[in-house]
């Protein structure tokens, strides 16, 4: 094991600290960008960082650095890396770290630790981040010296893009950072590795029973987008004739306004679009998982319908929802494979069924000249009026569920969303990792007045970087997932959900040195909205909503998703209060 | 990175690779993984379990078993105080494991592996009762058995354990059952007081 432990005494020319080396390695992996906040252990990295090309974003809690990050990846598809120091700088990337094990999201977390001969005496900043991080990363790492991190760097980087995506955490004494080596031969970087590709008899026997089929449907995941595969997805729909649902993770990978396509299902999907999934015959599952606020009481989840899985993940397979047939391998492969194997097929009385549904059950809002800064009519409006490839982040609560149900996203990775975590305070510091990976787009945060005060402090990085990031705040004084919640559920019980006092976001951003605006209902809000969209650079954009709007359709926890609770049930209840 | 590890029964390996494990390898006593098994194990006991290194030289400290009724949990923690009896005893209840399965496992031998498996089996509610590892060849890797309950849930078991990067293979050993880790921790077997 390296001893250098003085980084001050002379240093041979070949060789490197282990600083150096991570430098270099994170180089090699094509790394421009990383988040993060340096701290006592890191520090030798922070040095080494100092003489190279690498740019460091500095956020202001290691949170924020952790979600930069993940907006980097979540556009990219690459993996991104965040930075801590030990101790709390490693606790505070915890939640940013579980986020993106829930999402598939490749990230490469790098922490220091104290010195090796320190671990496990309590040292200064110390804390077991190995064993913080095993549950909820892919896989992690405690480096035990300087060599091991020319095989463990790239190693990383093959995990976390590999096969389902997801985050590897790399723990790094400081003592390692410090110690030296002479590097004469550079691993290869890591990266995506192949998969095995599914034997052609099954894709075959998907073909087949696809085409017998009476009424297909296709449940698309984010795997989807993980895979590059939404084109596939979209020409197997049109091919197939079979209307398309998304969860949450995957919206963008079809067009909002292709008519085979029935939006998001489960909790808050359009009644169409659950009834429509009641009355498949065969439903394919493609990169999703069957999460609980996407299947709604698993037993009653497509009650008529066979079920065929294709995923990367073997351990999906039959996880919630046993397959009739399962195709475990890439998503973008396998459905190009199926499309070389399958007729058109036409089957207009299903494709009208769709469309009846889908007709018959709109969302309920109030009409946009009525109530423009309704959050559906707001999503509309905004949706309609910037481009395609505008990047929308979001928070967690009902302007989340808002943006999932009316804003027509077009493209792939134009959503990003904590969709598995549900982690309030994702969305400013994910629209500014957004930005840095996506130079010359406008990037939304979608946020609420609860949310935006988690990562607040993160406004601080986005002035400094003055990127062209919009922050809209949907602001109805209370945490309003948890107000619906309680008025539907808890016998109107608002315990802590409503703030009994708010900041002035728009002098909040001032103070941050942003631009800051307060739409006025009373005027023309949307004209003002939309004015200040108009000009260029960073802006918070606080927009006042109705306390008592909720988000609607809603399936209750734990029930079926044809139980939907609509609008029109309580409009009578509403109309007493 | 290996995209596929063989998880079909295969034959059995013989058993005695295992029954001849040095002395030094790391025995858990079946105790239960999650709070929901019928167990007084506080989670944090377990919990300083899973942490254990793979197969190094210092032995578990003995958990305290399931056999609640003749030795409840309440007399084995006094036991370790000073003035208690100078031994502690074991006991497994066969009944409790009659349907249990053996899952062999070959994973990476370094620190943190035990901790990634017995984790998972806390963090997915699968019930694990027994854990044996000892290193294999030259200490690269180790086998490890466990000892499984619930054969509902054992595919999404294997396949978990299959997806973690330091388990290199997962096989079925039809041929050992919980009558193999009752006799690695015979009952009673007296044991010097630490």
């Amino acid at each position: 094991m390296g001893t250098g432990a003085n980084p001050h005494s002379p240093m041979k020319s070949s060789e490197l600290t282990g600083a150096q080396i991570l430098r270099i390695l994170l180089e090699r992996q094509g790394i421009a960008t990383l988040a993060g906040i340096p701290g006592g252990a890191i520090l030798p990295f922070y040095d080494a960082l100092h003489d190279g090309p690498i740019r460091h974003v500095l956020a202001r809690h290691e949170q924020g650095a952790g979600f930069i990050a993940q907006g980097m990846a979540r556009v990219t598809g690459r993996a991104a890396v965040c930075l801590a120091t030990s101790g709390p700088g490693a606790t505070n990337l915890v939640t940013a770290i579980a986020d993106a094990r829930l999402d598939s999201i490749p990230l490469v977390a790098i922490t220091a630790q104290v010195p090796q001969p320190l671990i496990g005496t309590d040292a200064f900043q110390e804390v077991d981040t190995y064993g913080l991080t095993v549950p909820i990363t892919k896989h992690n790492f405690l480096v035990r010296s300087v060599e091991e991190l020319l095989a463990t760097i790239p190693l990383a980087f093959t995990l976390a893009e590999s096969g389902r995506p997801g985050p590897v955490a790399v723990d790094i004494p400081k003592d390692v950072l410090n110690a030296r080596l002479a590097v004469d031969r550079w691993p290869a970087p890591g990266g995506r590795a192949a998969t095995l590709a599914v034997a052609v008899e099954r894709i075959d026997a998907l073909a087949r029973q696809l085409a017998a089929a009476h009424r297909p449907v296709l449940y698309l995941g984010g795997g989807v987008i993980a895979a590059g595969a939404a084109e596939s997805a979209l020409a197997l729909a049109h091919r197939l004739s079979a209307p398309v649902v998304s969860t949450l993770m995957a919206l963008g990978a079809i067009p909002a306004d292709d008519p085979l396509f029935m939006g998001m299902l489960g909790m808050h999907a359009a009644r169409g679009t659950n009834y429509l999934l009641d009355e498949a015959d065969l439903v394919l599952a493609v990169g999703a998982r069957f999460d609980d606020r996407a299947t709604g009481k698993v037993a009653a989840f497509c009650p008529r319908a066979a079920i065929a899985h294709i995923d990367i993940d073997p351990a999906e397979i039959g996880k919630i929802k046993q397959p009739f047939l399962s195709l475990v391998g890439d998503a973008a492969d396998i459905l190009r494979r199926l499309l070389d194997r399958l007729p058109a097929q036409s089957r207009p009385s299903w494709r009208a069924r769709a469309a009846a549904l889908r007709a018959a059950h709109p969302l309920v809002h109030p009409p946009a000249a009525e109530d423009p800064l309704h959050p559906i009519n707001l999503c509309r409006h905004l949706g309609a009026s910037l481009p395609d490839d505008t990047i929308v982040t979001t928070d967690v609560g009902q302007h989340q569920m808002w943006v999932a149900q009316a804003w027509p996203f077009r493209r792939p990775r134009t959503l990003l969303t904590s969709g598995g975590l549900g982690t309030m305070g994702f969305g400013l510091p994910a629209a500014i990792g957004a930005a840095l990976a996506a130079p010359g787009r406008r990037v939304l945060c979608v946020s609420g007045d609860g949310s935006i005060l988690m990562n607040i402090q993160e406004l601080a990085t986005l002035a400094e970087l003055d990127l062209p990031v919009a922050v809209l705040i949907f602001n109805n004084g209370h945490l309003g997932l948890v107000r619906q919640q309680q008025e539907l559920f808890y016998r109107q019980h608002y315990a802590a959900s409503r703030f009994q006092s708010a900041p002035d976001f728009a002098a909040l951003a001032r103070a941050f040195g942003l631009r800051g605006i307060r739409l006025d209902p009373s005027g023309d809000p949307l004209a003002e909205l939309d004015a200040a969209l108009a000009q260029p650079g960073p802006c918070v954009i606080d927009i006042p909503i109705h306390e008592t709007a909720n988000v609607y359709p809603m399936v209750p926890p734990g029930a079926a998703n044809h139980q939907m609770i609509a609008e029109s049930n309580l409009q009578p209840a509403a109309s007493h209060a | 990175m290996p995209d596929f590890r063989s998880i079909a029964a295969v034959p059995a390996s013989p058993a005695d690779a295992i029954a001849a494990a040095p002395a030094d390898a790391t025995i858990l006593a079946p105790s239960a993984a999650r709070g929901d098994a019928p167990s007084t194990t506080p989670a944090s006991e377990s919990a300083a379990a899973t942490t254990s290194p793979v197969a190094t030289a210092t032995p578990v400290t003995p958990m305290p078993s399931r056999a609640a009724a003749a030795f409840p949990q309440r007399h084995l923690i006094h036991d370790t105080m000073p003035g208690a009896p100078e031994t502690k005893r074991h006991a497994i209840e066969d009944t409790a494991f009659a349907s249990a399965v053996v899952l062999e496992l070959r994973v990476r031998n370094h620190p943190g592996a035990m901790s990634h498996i017995t984790g998972l089996f806390a963090r997915r509610a699968f019930n694990l009762e027994g854990i044996v590892c000892v290193p294999v060849g030259d200490g690269a890797t180790s086998r490890m058995l466990l000892l499984v309950a619930g054969e509902s849930q054992l595919e999404q078991i294997e396949r978990q354990l299959a997806k973690l990067y330091d388990v290199l293979e997962v096989r079925h050993r039809p041929d050992l059952g919980a009558a193999f880790f009752a006799a690695l921790v015979p009952d009673p077997s007296p044991l010097p007081v630490v």
